[in-house]
């Protein structure tokens, strides 16, 4: 027995673990990547009540509409910039100068998937889910309830990140990377309401194919920009501007707010102790929560349940209320960001506008919601609760 | 000492052994580099392959260079890349003049190989823009570090001539009690690649794959992981010296032992910079705020540091298999000699 002796052995070792590792990169899926393109939106629909016409039919329409994931498109009248939608679409790349293309890709898709449905390859692990844009809706918004966000509240969270969750802060893109995110978030989120409508179109009322394009134009399209425009152009009436928060910089002035706050919160007309519970900890009656996005998937019965969840990319999951001790809150934790939570609410989820609105007195004063504020806050500082 | 297979001029100036270790040395922060690119997802930074916007490699004008910080990542990647290639071509020529055990010098054209798919490798993953060659780049650089190092073990002076500080003398050595430590050592370093394979998975996701296979990878990844480090301490407790290890062995397991739980660290870490505290986290343990921050320092350099360290952990547990047979086989030749 010569030297070859302990070198046959460890190549014999070596080679074991080699072949175990390619055996494990080879079963995951070698071969090359299927071309980028958007999934049909198929949530809550058997896949087979769509025909394979209808469905060429709707993508074809979306691809005249909206064009594709490398070469996005708009249609007139659509008030996004071509140049920066290009910047953020597309395969993730730069130049010598470091102009970045692909932006969508590099920062976003592994959460929010590429159609922007918020069932990116990470999704399924993360809690809450990321952000379905596709709806249209926006939960952490300065806009009254019903509303779609500004660029101001979309920027907000690029920036900030929603804390206590999975969605990270951005702050270090350069602002017009930046900007070209948010064009991009806003051009899904309008492709996806379109596509919700062509799907009502073409497999719920079976229109005849392939649809009217102005007719697609007309009912669908230019209703979701408009609701985009509206509070854009109409912020005097759609947007809340927290009103100067009265002084509490002397410590008995602030307890007195607390305990005022605490007060309303208790109230039964502001109905926060239903979801949040008497001590602001979560636990209120209402324990059966869940987000637009997530109550699709609710039947009636465990039973119902289970049967539905087939129908969707991401399983059931509920929404905590918030419990206010812990002081995380995913609209940012500054009094002027509790205030404009508690007056519109949080966007499709249950948690209602306290504030009042053009016509509606709603529960809460301005002053009041500053009230609450106090209290909430004073919950999240750990402050023994005022008796 | 008179089985020495090097020549005598190796011998007086180990000159394999030194390019062995600079080699394997500069492979380390070629990993770390490697990692950062796709931390930073710069992967695609520098469109063209060799060439450096359209420039040779080495001729890409310095301030182009550190201007732009992506293809400052790719650039560096690049270079470093180069330099371990004409190294590892240099190292095996060393050997080729300088040892005469051909396995060896063979060993040294495979490294030559291994660097050189490697790199071309990733060329293929910036022409075809492929996630998948990443991937698959990511996984076979832990590898080659892994053939450098070995390359270090077999050409220094203990290895050739069999001497070790503490020569192995209980007779558990040859024992079943061996048996099962090298069986051990051999199961942690598949589990180490095993490891170091999930992870690239979880490093690289394309658009298109399905949610559950990311959550599938992350429960392989966790728990492997936790019995990784059960593994690593059981077998750090067996090899001691005092059990009739030699002391090189013994220390291989000392120094897996001490790294391990950093990588788990790490591990947590990376999750935590990249997805933010899991809520059965903020609930039950400790509530406290935390916002991810994309690009932030603390991704960058936990992430690529968790990715270094894994094929470091790699590195050791091969040249600790590669001893314990060593040491078995200097026992029993012994033994059948004298
Ligand atoms: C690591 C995963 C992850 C990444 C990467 C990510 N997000 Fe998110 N994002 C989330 C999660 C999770 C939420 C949901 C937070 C919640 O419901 O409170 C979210 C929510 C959002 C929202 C909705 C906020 C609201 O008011 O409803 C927007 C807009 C958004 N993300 C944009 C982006 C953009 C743009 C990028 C890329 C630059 C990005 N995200 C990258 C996970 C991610
Ligand atoms: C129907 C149930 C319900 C009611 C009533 C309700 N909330 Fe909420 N609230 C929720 C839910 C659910 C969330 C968490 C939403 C999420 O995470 O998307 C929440 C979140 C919050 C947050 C956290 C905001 C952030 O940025 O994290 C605050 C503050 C809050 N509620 C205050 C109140 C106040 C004050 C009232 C009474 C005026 C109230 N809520 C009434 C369900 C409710």
């Amino acid at each position: 027995m010569a030297l070859g002796s302990p070198f046959r052995s460890a190549l014999r070792v070596a080679l074991a673990v080699v072949l175990l590792a390619m055996g494990l990169v080879a079963a995951s899926g070698c071969g090359r990547t299927p071309p980028i393109e958007f999934p049909l939106n198929l949530e809550g629909r058997e896949p087979a009540s769509v025909s394979p016409k209808q469905a060429a039919a709707i993508r074809q329409a979306l691809t005249e509409l909206f064009g594709t994931p490398n070469e996005p498109r708009v249609p007139d009248g659509v008030p996004l910039d071509l140049k920066r939608l290009a910047m953020a679409a597309g395969a993730v790349g730069g130049d010598a100068q470091g102009r970045q293309r692909g932006l969508y890709r590099r920062h976003c898709v592994t959460c929010h998937g590429i159609a922007g449905d918020g069932a990116g390859p990470a999704a399924a692990v993360l809690d809450p889910y990321p952000r379905d844009y596709r709806r249209g809706i926006f939960k952490y918004t300065s806009t009254r309830s019903g509303a779609k966000p500004i660029r101001k509240d979309l920027q907000r969270t690029l920036y900030r990140g929603v804390p206590g969750t999975a969605m990270p802060s951005f702050a270090h893109l350069p602002s017009e990377q930046a900007e070209a995110l948010i064009d991009y978030v806003i051009y899904l989120a309008i492709r996806g309401e379109t596509e919700l409508y062509l799907l009502q179109l073409v497999v719920d009322e079976q229109s005849y194919l392939p649809p009217d394009m102005d007719r697609v134009m007309e009912e669908g399209v230019l209703p979701v920009v408009e609701s985009w425009l509206l509070p854009e152009r109409n912020q005097q009436e759609w947007v809340v501007t927290p009103p100067p928060r009265p002084e509490v910089d002397r410590p008995e002035v602030l307890a007195a707010s607390i305990a005022k706050g605490r007060e309303l919160y208790l109230a039964k007309d502001s109905q926060c102790v239903k979801c949040h519970g008497p001590e602001g900890d979560g636990n209120g009656e209402e324990k059966e929560l869940y987000d637009d996005w997530n109550k699709p998937k609710k039947g009636v019965t465990p039973e119902q349940t289970a049967a539905l969840a087939r129908l969707f990319k991401l399983p059931l999951q509920r929404l905590r209320p918030r419990d206010f001790r812990k002081g995380v809150f995913q609209g940012g934790s500054g009094p002027a960001d509790l205030y404009l939570r508690i007056c519109v609410g949080i966007k499709g989820t249950p948690m209602p506008a306290a504030g009042p609105a053009p016509g509606v007195p709603g529960p809460l004063k301005p002053d009041e919601i500053w009230h609450v504020v106090d209290y909430v806050r004073s919950l999240a500082a750990g402050a023994p609760t005022p008796q | 000492m008179n089985r020495d297979p090097s020549s005598p001029l190796d011998r007086r100036f180990p000159i394999a052994h030194l390019l062995a270790w600079v080699t394997a040395g500069a492979t380390f922060p070629l990993i770390w580099m490697g990692g950062f690119v796709t931390t930073y997802r710069a992967g695609m930074a520098v469109p063209d392959w060799p060439s450096t916007f359209g420039y040779n490699l080495f001729l890409y004008p310095l301030e182009s260079w550190l201007s732009v910080f992506d293809v400052f990542l790719e650039h560096s990647h690049r270079l470093i890349a180069a330099s371990v290639g004409f190294l590892t071509i240099a190292l095996s020529a060393a050997l080729w003049l300088g040892d005469r055990r051909r396995w060896v010098c063979w060993l040294g054209v495979v490294a030559v190989l291994g660097v050189s798919f490697q790199g071309v490798l990733g060329g293929l993953r910036v022409i075809a823009d492929e996630r998948v060659l990443a991937k698959v780049h990511g996984c076979t650089a832990p590898l080659v570090f892994a053939c450098l190092a070995s390359l270090v073990t077999f050409t220094s002076a203990a290895w050739r001539t069999r001497r070790d500080s503490g020569l192995p003398s209980s007779a558990a050595q040859g024992g079943n009690a061996a048996r099962c430590d090298r069986l051990i050592s051999v199961l942690i370093a598949a589990a180490i690649y095993l490891q170091i394979v999930a992870g690239s998975q979880l490093r690289h996701l394309t658009p298109h794959e399905h949610a559950f296979w990311f959550a599938v990878w992350v429960w392989i990844h966790v728990i492997v992981g936790i019995l990784l480090l059960l593994g690593i301490i059981a077998l750090g407790v067996r090899l001691r010296v005092g059990r009739g290890h030699a002391a090189r062995v013994a220390r291989r397991g000392r120094l897996l032992v001490g790294l391990m739980p950093l990588q788990v660290i790490l591990g947590a870490a990376t999750w935590v910079t990249n997805y933010g505290l899991p809520v059965w986290f903020t609930e039950n343990v400790w509530e406290v705020e935390y916002t991810v921050v994309a690009g932030g320092a603390w991704q960058a350099i936990v992430t690529t540091a968790h990715v270094a360290v894994a094929s470091l952990l790699l590195v050791i547990a091969v040249s600790l298999v590669l001893w314990q047979v060593r040491l078995t086989y200097v026992e029993t030749e012994a033994c059948g000699d004298e």
